[in-house]
């Protein structure tokens, strides 16, 4: 353990220039340490927008104090449960936060950059033409009853995915997988049949323990193991599961990156976000992640009168947009001729000219919407100053794909006005509304009931949007029911918004003609474009999948989105952990809260 | 009795499979669809929603998807079970008997009303004898605007409050949850720290409720001249009040248990939430709002059965604290 140094970050200063026209400057002081096994100094500068946000991190070097404190039970809060603790049959994130820290993938995230590093998996290969990877897997990797991990669990665990029987959520992950198959006991070899470049960040699922579920895939669902595992690869093993109220883990001594400091991880379940807090202000929990926006300020609060508490804030991958049928809601259609009549999407069935939405239909009329939003009002009255501007539709934490190089809508009502004096649209009566060939400029716009946020965003744009002669009816519905409307494609808009997405910036099902299918497909804008549709295709395809050569497609489909307007991009949320400065090595990030958790340690 | 228990409960066969057909119809009608729910996320395709609505029996017509759930996928083409085979058929979300899912959590349930109905019983009782006794007092003026108070308070409210002073400013007891976490033996003490707020949230409705008959009740039945033999006879003013005159103005009271249980199980739904209680509260309303329609028919069951056995130990008890009464 001689090898081993303390960072203590101190201070850790991030200056956040967020971009807009209102620019606005973020400090904040942060301690944290971690156990590491190298010293590691970093700067890293982030570029939003063509603007500066940029992240200065001095590290000091400090002596750690050996041994490291050993046993202490951490306490997780969150605001649901888990489902079931199979990651093959895993669906919520609630039950993937649990189940990440016992079952580990060939592949995960890098906890700062999101690219795909080896979990399992040490290392893979990639044949010339792309469509063979690999997979050698680590050889001091065991389960915790001793079995060492082999191809043979891998194998399993994918065919378990793709398994009738199952009906695996994550099957269509491998909808470009071949085939998959045992080199030998530490090679595992997936064949392609098609160039797919998001096939390594599919392909991170948890692997499961073929000797302890058997020899069939079929028995999976009704498996004892699924609610109890009894035997598992990453840093802890399962302990007890109170259902809605918590499950705690127990360090496993097996883990082959070296046996957690604590004794336990535990995810506690409370009602909501605002009884997390309760939950950690009463030192319930030892850390909780996010905290609401509206309860920043709170954290805020507690820690500047000396409550010894740390927040680390970062950007979420994920995004609050407006969304807009481009087609008429009253005639829903698939986006793709259906030549063979079959009712799904074949290979190469070409796009099918939609019935455009009577006033959505008109770029015009989105270009005005999208001039008159208060991108920062929303910001800073709705999301209480936790979130940043986003350009389109790949998100900033995916660095290597946003582009920096266009600038945000932002609000210009006299602009807004102007393009919709041009397109025709005016106010012939007087009454504040504006029409156009005898169509009053009226549209509802959706969102789901009792999420605040979202409501109040509803609320703001009914104001700003009347302000240039457009009529907004809200509705604000029960979840089920604005989905149902949504997939359904019986909308005019909506404020919707989407979190913890994929590190891989390629969205196909949002906006390729193949997924625009109502009441199935998530193209629910009913988007076409054959720029996109090219840069999506070729963005998947590019043999080794070098960031740096897939990159230009996702920056010419962020230019394209941002111009057709399919959606108006609102926001990035600023996401945050908070915890107890007790705990020490915590190391939040976007990508990852607990990649180094068996670092983790209590000081007291 | 027996014969009267046993027609009862083959009585309830039938209402509780109306109830389920009801349920089912008006589960349906409302907007939402499960697998849109389910896969409610831009990393699934539209391939997926279709494959996922075949193997959940969700492509079916309604009267199909209404035998699947009763005698489970008789063409063998979907995953799901029926209710018949024993476990309430398997929810879409959490791909496990439903049956289970209830097992795990009825008990948390059962105990939270439990306390709660004796918490509330008895303070109802006694505050409700002493207003009687102690008419027009302080006391009694006290007691009744507590029991206006207590009926019109908004449970959710009552209860962050109390979270707000009890746990966070206080530390006296705890959050949410039932047990304590990370400790190897839990006492009769820690089961009280945890059960005390919640249950007496859920229980200030039932004293309002009971407090406000009982002194009604008392007041009726103190004038009565068996009432006033017992003081003839020089009894203990203690054994006059609880054992003479409560005993009977308990009888009326005894037929608003069963609505009473009913109501407790189902108030118990929104303090669950609050004080992050794991019983069937949570299950129960995430199960509508995901359309996971097997949960919610099994709960309406779960919920028909408490009705029909709320009303039936109303029927006994009735018996039992009035013996002119007989069932037939």
């Amino acid at each position: 353990m001689s090898f081993q140094r303390s960072i203590r970050l101190w201070p850790l200063t991030l200056l956040l220039f967020l971009l807009a026209c209102q620019p606005q400057t973020i400090v904040e002081t942060v301690e944290v340490t971690r156990m590491v096994e190298n010293t590691v100094v970093e700067t890293r500068v982030i570029e939003v927008a063509g603007e500066e946000v940029a992240v200065e991190v001095t590290r000091v070097v400090e002596p750690t104090a050996v041994p490291v404190p050993q046993g202490g039970h951490v306490i997780y809060s969150n605001f649901a449960d888990a489902n079931t603790f199979n990651p093959v049959l895993g669906n919520d994130q609630a039950s993937s936060d649990v189940y990440s820290l016992m079952f580990l993938g060939l592949t995960q995230l890098d906890p700062f950059s999101g690219s795909i590093v080896g979990d399992l998996a040490e290392s893979w290969d990639i044949s010339e033409d792309g469509l063979t990877y690999t997979f050698h897997l680590r050889p001091d990797a065991v389960w915790s009853d001793g079995t060492p991990v082999t191809a043979q669990d891998v194998v399993f665990t994918f065919d378990a995915i793709n398994n009738d029987a199952v009906a695996s959520p994550r099957r269509g992950d491998f909808a470009s997988v071949a085939s998959w198959a045992v080199v030998d006991d530490q090679t595992v070899e997936v064949t392609m049949s098609a160039l797919d470049c998001t096939i390594l960040a599919n392909i991170g699922t948890g692997i499961i323990p073929a000797h302890v579920y058997g020899s069939d895939p079929t028995a999976i669902p009704e498996n004892p193991e699924n609610t109890a595992p009894t035997v598992v690869s990453g840093p802890f093993q399962f302990q007890e599961w109170v259902a809605d109220d918590h499950v705690t883990l127990a360090a496993n001594p097996t883990y082959f990156r070296g046996a957690p400091n604590v004794a336990t991880w535990t995810m506690k379940v409370y009602a909501d976000q605002s009884a997390e807090l309760a939950g950690l202000l009463a030192g319930e929990a030892t850390y909780t992640s996010p905290v609401g926006p509206a309860f920043v300020s709170v954290i805020e609060g507690q820690i500047a009168s000396g409550t010894p508490l740390s927040m680390r804030k970062y950007f979420d991958n994920g995004f609050t947009f407006l969304g807009y049928n481009l087609a008429n809601p009253e005639n829903p259609q698939n986006g793709w001729d259906d030549l063979d009549g079959d009712g799904k999407y074949t290979e190469g069935e070409p796009p099918l000219p939609q019935d455009p939405h009577p006033i959505l239909g008109d770029l015009a009329v989105r270009q005005a919407i999208a001039n008159s939003i208060d991108y920062q009002g929303i910001i800073n009255q709705v999301a209480f100053g936790q979130g940043g501007p986003i350009v389109a539709n790949v998100w900033p934490s995916i660095e290597w794909a946003y582009n920096t190089e266009l600038e945000p809508y932002t609000q210009d009502l006299d602009k807004a006005r102007q393009i919709l004096d041009d397109a025709g649209w005016v106010d012939s009566d007087g009454d504040g509304v504006r029409e156009k060939d005898g169509k009053r400029l009226s549209l509802s716009l959706m969102t789901n009931a009792g999420n605040e946020k979202r409501e109040n965003i509803g609320v703001l744009l009914k104001d700003v949007l009347a302000q240039v002669g457009i009529e907004i009816q809200l509705d604000f519905l029960e979840f089920g029911t604005v989905v149902q409307r949504l997939v359904g494609q019986t909308y005019d808009m909506i404020v919707i918004g989407f979190g913890g997405g994929a590190p891989d910036p390629d969205d196909t099902n949002l906006f390729s003609y193949i997924n625009d299918e109502p009441g199935a497909g998530f193209n629910f804008a009913s988007y076409y474009n054959p720029v996109v549709e090219e840069n999506l295709a070729k963005g998947k395809a590019v043999a080794g999948c070098a960031e740096a050569e897939r990159a230009p497609y996702y920056h010419s489909n962020q230019v394209e989105i941002y111009n057709d307007l399919p959606a108006s991009f609102l926001h990035v949320d600023l996401e945050n952990t908070v915890w107890w400065n007790n705990l020490e090595g915590i190391d939040p990030n976007v990508w990852s809260r607990e990649y180094n958790v068996q670092e983790w340690y209590f000081t007291n | 009795m027996t014969t009267y228990l046993f027609r009862r409960l083959l009585q309830a066969i039938p209402t509780i499979f109306g109830v389920t057909l009801i349920s089912f119809l008006i589960m349906q009608a409302a907007p939402g669809d499960p697998v849109q729910i389910m896969t409610f996320s831009p990393t699934f395709t539209a391939a997926d929603r279709v494959r996922l609505a075949h193997e959940l029996c969700l492509d079916r017509s309604l009267p199909e998807q209404y035998l699947v759930w009763l005698v489970g996928d008789l063409r063998g083409e979907c995953q799901m079970r029926g209710i018949f085979r024993g476990d309430f058929g398997e929810s879409f979300f959490e791909r496990r008997p439903v049956l289970e899912l209830f097992m795990e959590r009825v008990p948390a349930t059962l105990e939270l009303t439990a306390v709660a109905l004796i918490l509330g019983g008895t303070i109802g009782l006694f505050v409700g004898v002493l207003s009687a006794v102690k008419r027009a007092t302080l006391f009694d003026n006290i007691a009744r605007l507590f029991s206006v108070l207590f009926d019109a308070l908004p449970q959710f409210w009552f209860g962050l409050l109390l979270i707000m002073f009890f746990s966070v400013q206080l530390g006296w007891l705890p959050v949410g949850g039932r047990l304590p976490l990370n400790k190897p033996d839990i006492t009769l003490v820690d089961r009280a720290r945890h059960l005390a707020m919640p249950s007496f949230v859920l229980a200030i409705s039932w004293i309002a409720l009971m407090s406000r008959f009982m002194r009604a009740e008392t007041l009726e039945v103190i004038r009565q001249d068996y009432v006033r033999t017992a003081w003839a006879k020089g009894l203990e003013p203690s054994k006059v009040y609880f054992k003479h005159a409560a005993r009977n103005a308990l009888v009326p009271i005894v037929t608003i248990l069963g609505p009473a249980i009913t109501s407790l199980i189902t108030g118990a739904v929104v303090i669950e939430r609050i004080f992050s209680w794991p019983g069937m509260g949570r299950l129960t309303v995430d199960a509508v709002s995901s359309r996971d329609y097997p949960i919610v028919m099994g709960s309406v069951i779960f919920g028909a059965l408490v009705v029909i056995l709320g009303n039936l130990l109303s029927d006994f008890l009735l018996v039992a604290v009035d013996p002119r009464i007989r069932l037939q």
